[in-house]
This record gives C-alpha cells, structure tokens and sequence, in this order.
C-alpha cells in the first residue's frame, strides 16, 4: 500500500468504503434453501421449453406423416420416406444447438468466458442467417415432396392428378416462400438488433483484457 | 443435509458478503436482490461440477463475475444504456455511517461505473482486497499484467474521486 491512510481516497479509504455499507444477510442455510427452489423450477422450465420446441417440430412431420399414410398407394409412403431426413434434420439441429449451449463452463476465467460467450454468439449469428437453410428450405422440400405425392395418388384420371400434383407442388412452394421470407426476416432484424451489439460488446470486452492494453 | 449441500452453506457463509458487494456494486437499482439471487442459484447448479483444480473460494469468484458480467450485459443492451448501475446504496446504513461517508461511497461506485466492463473487475477485486495473484487466476490474465493495469486503474479512480471532490 503506497498510500497514507490520511490522504483523501487513499487506498485504505476505498477499500474500507467498499466494504461498507452492509445489510443485514440470510445465513448459507437460507441461501441454500432459495438456490434449491430456484433450481428446481429452472429445470421445470427448461424441460418445458425441450419439450415445446420438439414438439412443434415433431407436429410438422406428424402433419406430413398422416397425409402420407392416409393417401392411397404407395407412392405417398415412399415419398414421406424420402421427404423425412428435411422434416427432422431442423428438430435434430434445434437439439444440437441446446445441447452445444449446455457445454459452455460456468467456472471459465474471466478471459476465457468471453471467449466462449463470443463464439456461442457468433455461432447463434450464423445459425440465424443461414435459417434459410437449416430450417425453411428441409422443411419445405420434405412438405412438398409428400404433399405433392400426395396429390399425384388422389382419385381421378391421370391428367387430373397431374394437375392436382402441380398445383399443390406450386402452392406449397408458395407458402413456404412466404412464410420463409417472414422468417428470414425476423431471424435477421434479431441478429441486428440483440446478436451482433452484444458481439461488439463482447469484442471490446476482450480487446481491453489483451495484455498490450494495460 | 448432505456433503454437497453442506459444501454449498460453507461456501456462501464464507463468501456472501463479498459477492453481495459485486452484485450491489454491478446491478441496476432496484434489481440487486435478482442479480444475488441468480449468482447463487448458478452456483449451486455448478458446484457438482467443481473438480477442485482451483481453490473454491477462487472458483466461486469467476461464477459470481461471470454471472453479474452476463447479466449485466443483456441488462444494458435491453436498456440500451451504458453503465446505467446503482450508484446510490442500499438502505439499512448502519446509523454511525456519516452523510459524508455515504457520499464518498456513492461517489467511489459512480466512479467505478464508468470504467469498462474488465478494469471495473479488476478494481472490484483489488477493493475486495484480493492478492494479485488470486486476481489473475480469476480473471485469466497473467499476474504482472494484473499488476500493471490495476496500478494504472488506482490512479485513475483516485483521481477521478478528487476531482469529483473538489468539484462539489
């Protein structure tokens, strides 16, 4: 300590300033009791949201999967075969990107949490600007597919199915355009307007720890 | 209770009060409570996890910072301010606490908000009375490093202080 305690701020003071101040605190008992509370219903909640999320993605191929299996023939059931992997594969990524989250360590110093922050924000930047092709386009091929088979094995002379075919090929085509454009949209006003300032954030975080800044 | 739960109340009457500091010293005003709240819940959920490579004490440290500096983050982009933190303490001062006391340390917590996100650390632990080293293990940097830069941020803070006091 190079200062005198009798300077105004000097070290001491602002030490003992910081340390002042105090309330009274609950006993680790207390805090024990409120940490296993919160816990227990963070995991509830955790598990819902596991749970909700594989669920609408689940509800998309059950969709596709009666119309396949209701439809006579054989052609829809091949075709739901075919279209399954892009009904799936967004579940399966949604899963992943959970999972990958989980791995990041609570414990990490400082400048190695940043870090890790930082690549999972990057990683959830890309993900949300490629949702076009993780997410819509599987989607939309796995959906056609099958509702186009769908249609190509529904009752009535063979130019007729062939119209029905195209014209539920075109519409779910168009549907998913929609639709995916709205997505796309509202994946990227959320990358500009949360991801990338809390990467900036992150980024000059980590710029003021480098050594040659002190 | 079991060995871990006991673990957990030996940690928290051990370090409470200096995590209660940071917390008070990071949250938004009004928010304290939550921002304590959430650094013991993910304590608790981490401590099966501690595998004893570093003190306890240590490794407590980086959770609790690692949760207010989390926080605090989403905090302020919500908010879209910067550095909008409590500068004025809790009530419950103790009563031989004077005016000037009071706004000395109002003073010292404004200071400290302005400064970026990692020298507030730094400071933080250095006002916590924390050695050097024990900063560095922390906070990942090297201990000559953490020498240097809180040598730097003491001058800073001091001078800032008085010329806030002299100003008033």
């Amino acid at each position: 300590m190079s200062n005198s305690d009798h300077e105004p701020f000097s070290e001491r003071e602002l030490q003992a300033l910081w340390r002042s101040g105090e309330r009274d605190t609950p006993s680790g008992e207390e805090v024990l009791e409120d940490a296993k509370r919160r816990s227990r219903r963070l995991t509830r909640s955790l598990r819902r949201r596991d749970l909700r999320e594989t669920v609408a993605g689940l509800f998309g191929f059950g969709v596709m999967a009666v119309i396949a299996l209701r439809a006579p023939g054989l052609v829809p059931k091949v075709a739901l075969l075919l279209g399954s992997p892009f009904l799936l594969l967004p579940v399966w990524r949604l899963h992943a990107e959970r999972r990958r989250h989980r791995d990041l360590a609570p414990d990490a110093a400082l400048k190695s949490q940043l870090s890790l922050e930082l690549q999972r924000v990057q990683g959830q930047i890309d993900l949300l600007l490629r949702v076009a092709r993780w997410y819509v386009a599987p989607l939309a091929i796995g959906s056609t597919i099958v509702v186009t088979a769908a249609a190509s094995a529904a009752p009535g002379t063979p130019a007729f199915r062939i119209a029905t075919a195209a014209v539920c090929l075109v519409g779910s085509l168009l549907i998913f355009g929609i639709v995916g454009w709205g997505v796309v949209r509202l994946n990227r006003h959320a990358v500009e307007n949360d991801l990338e300032p809390l990467r900036d954030d992150l980024v000059e975080a980590l710029e003021t720890l480098r050594e040659d800044a002190a | 209770m079991d060995p871990l739960e006991q673990r957990y109340v030996d940690l928290i009457d051990r370090n409470g009060p200096r995590i209660r500091r940071l917390c008070r010293s990071w949250a938004r005003r009004g928010n304290e409570g939550d921002l304590e709240a959430e650094v013991f819940l993910q304590l608790w959920r981490a401590l099966p996890s501690f595998e004893g490579r570093s003190n306890i004490d240590t490794w407590a440290y980086r959770v609790t910072l690692n949760v207010v500096l989390s926080q605090t983050r989403k905090e302020r982009l919500r908010q879209g301010t910067e550095s909008d933190t409590e500068v004025e303490l809790l009530p419950g001062r103790p009563a031989a606490d004077s005016l000037e006391a009071s706004e000395r340390r109002s003073a010292l917590h404004a200071a400290l908000a302005e400064l970026e996100d990692a020298d507030r650390t730094l400071l933080s632990l250095w006002l916590e009375e924390l050695p050097y080293a024990q900063i560095a293990e922390i906070t990942g940097l090297t201990t000559t490093h953490v020498g240097v830069r809180i040598h730097r941020l003491k001058k800073r803070l001091t001078d800032r202080l008085r010329a806030t006091a002299e100003g008033a």
